[in-house]
């Protein structure tokens, strides 16, 4: 058997011994202790599910615009062109690939795994390319981003390995520092401003009519109340999504700002696991939140 | 004595907290003009009558402005900059606070459209037309100027 291995039902000194003697023998590495390869999976799964609604809620007042009676709309208003609102969610979606990727690329340089992205890196870097028409935490986290990837390119082109991860981590500390409060702010204050224009929306396609309802229209009332209900409760769910998603965006920072002091230390790979144990046990559990809210 | 020449207004590109606070103005408005649609609704007028329809345009054209500053308008250069950004908040928060518990339609109907042609202003980026359209949005708010 390896001394990697963990055998089942072994009493907790013997499994504390096998942990120590792997930790020395280098078979417990930063990925291990704190999970960044799995962490980085499942950012990528559940970040796009608040940023891609950036294009949502455009479509959602477009398709209550639309179900409005021209009668009860000017000739000359339209619906919204959408085109910029999915552009910014594109834009977001590289920039939270480009996160997840960072943190990937830490777990794999952790365990001496090859990075693997070089292919992709130039491309990338291209396609997160300002756009001078995006407010300005958008283009400011698509600069941010290209730094983390150019510094990740640099890594995988030098063919960094364990030793080189604390260079890495300090390197690109600012860039992540920034990054993580751009999405934050897009996502918590541009964003938030979309949905708030959305409730205001769904208040006045459902509200005018309902006021309005006569009194033999008492059934069908009531299922415009309920309609206009769930209506609010996924809104709802959405701003609490905002809630989550700044938060895991100020656990990120906090997460790599302790990993810089750790490697700054030169701490033991316990030390690490220990340090930012609660950060990413937080970090799980918004993503989860976000997931089970979409589900 | 020397006396040094007129140092001209530089043209500033405006924050992006300026931004915001543009964009949660005009929200705001939007928020307030919907709000007096809706009470004359409730009020006995009918979702087609000519001044709720125009109400309900002017919803969303301040909302679509709202979101445009959010989101689209960064780069946003306006020569004084900060003398522009306090005329409108200036007039944005009276056109905000003429809004609360209004009834009159019409006076609805001209705070809204003094503060859309507000917005038309700011995207010339001409302090002249701004400081004009901000003080007519001040006037139809019953702010004296």
């Amino acid at each position: 058997m390896s001394s990697c291995m963990t055998p089942r039902r072994l009493p907790l000194r013997v499994l504390t011994a096998a942990f120590l003697f792997a930790t020395l023998n280098g078979c417990v590495n930063l990925d291990d202790a704190a999970g960044l390869s799995k962490l980085s999976d499942e950012a990528r799964v559940s970040l796009p599910k608040v940023s891609n609604d950036v294009a949502g809620t455009c479509a959602r007042q477009n398709t209550l615009f639309e179900n409005t009676p021209p009668a009860e709309r000017p000739p000359t208003e339209q619906a919204q062109d959408c085109k910029p609102y999915q552009e910014i969610a594109n834009h977001l979606a590289k920039d939270e690939n480009v996160l997840a990727d960072y943190f990937d690329a830490l777990g794999k340089l952790s365990s001496n795994k090859p990075l693997g992205y070089d292919a992709t890196i130039d491309q990338n870097v291209t396609a997160t390319g300002a756009n001078s028409a995006l407010a300005a935490n958008t283009i400011s986290a698509g600069n941010d981003a290209q730094s983390v990837l150019k510094s990740l390119a640099n890594a995988a082109t030098k063919g960094y390995r364990e030793k080189q991860l604390g260079q890495l981590i300090q390197q690109t500390d600012p860039a992540i520092q920034s990054l993580t409060q751009s999405l934050k702010k897009v996502i918590t204050v541009d964003y938030a401003l979309l949905l708030s224009n959305e409730e205001l929306s769904l208040d006045t396609f459902y509200k005018g009519p309902m006021a309005s309802a006569q009194p033999n229209e008492r059934l069908a009332l009531i299922l415009v109340q309920r309609q206009y209900a769930r209506d609010k409760n996924a809104l709802q769910s959405r701003k609490d999504d905002i809630v989550t998603y700044g938060k895991i965006m100020d656990d990120i920072a906090t997460l790599h700002t302790k990993l810089k002091q750790e490697a700054d230390k030169k701490a033991s790979i316990v030390e690490i696991g220990k340090q930012v144990g609660p950060i990413i046990e937080s970090l799980k559990s918004a993503l989860s939140d976000i997931q089970s809210r979409s589900n | 004595m020397k006396i040094s020449p007129p140092v001209p207004p530089t043209a500033t590109t405006l924050t992006d907290d300026q931004m915001q606070a543009l964009a949660q103005s005009f929200h705001d408005i939007a928020v307030g003009i919907g709000q007096v649609r809706l009470d004359a609704i409730t009020a006995g007028s009918k979702l087609t009558d000519p001044g709720i329809v125009q109400l309900q345009g002017y919803v969303y054209s301040l909302m679509n402005t709202a979101a445009g500053f959010a989101l689209q308008a960064a780069n946003l250069t306006l020569t004084s900059a900060d003398q522009a950004v306090n005329q409108i908040s200036v007039a944005t928060q009276a056109a905000d606070h003429a809004l609360d518990k209004l009834k009159d339609i019409d006076k609805a109907v001209s705070i809204a459209s003094s503060v859309i042609v507000l917005a038309m202003a700011i995207s010339t980026k001409d302090l002249d037309q701004i400081t004009s359209a901000a003080q007519s949005v001040a006037a139809s708010a019953g702010l004296a100027t």
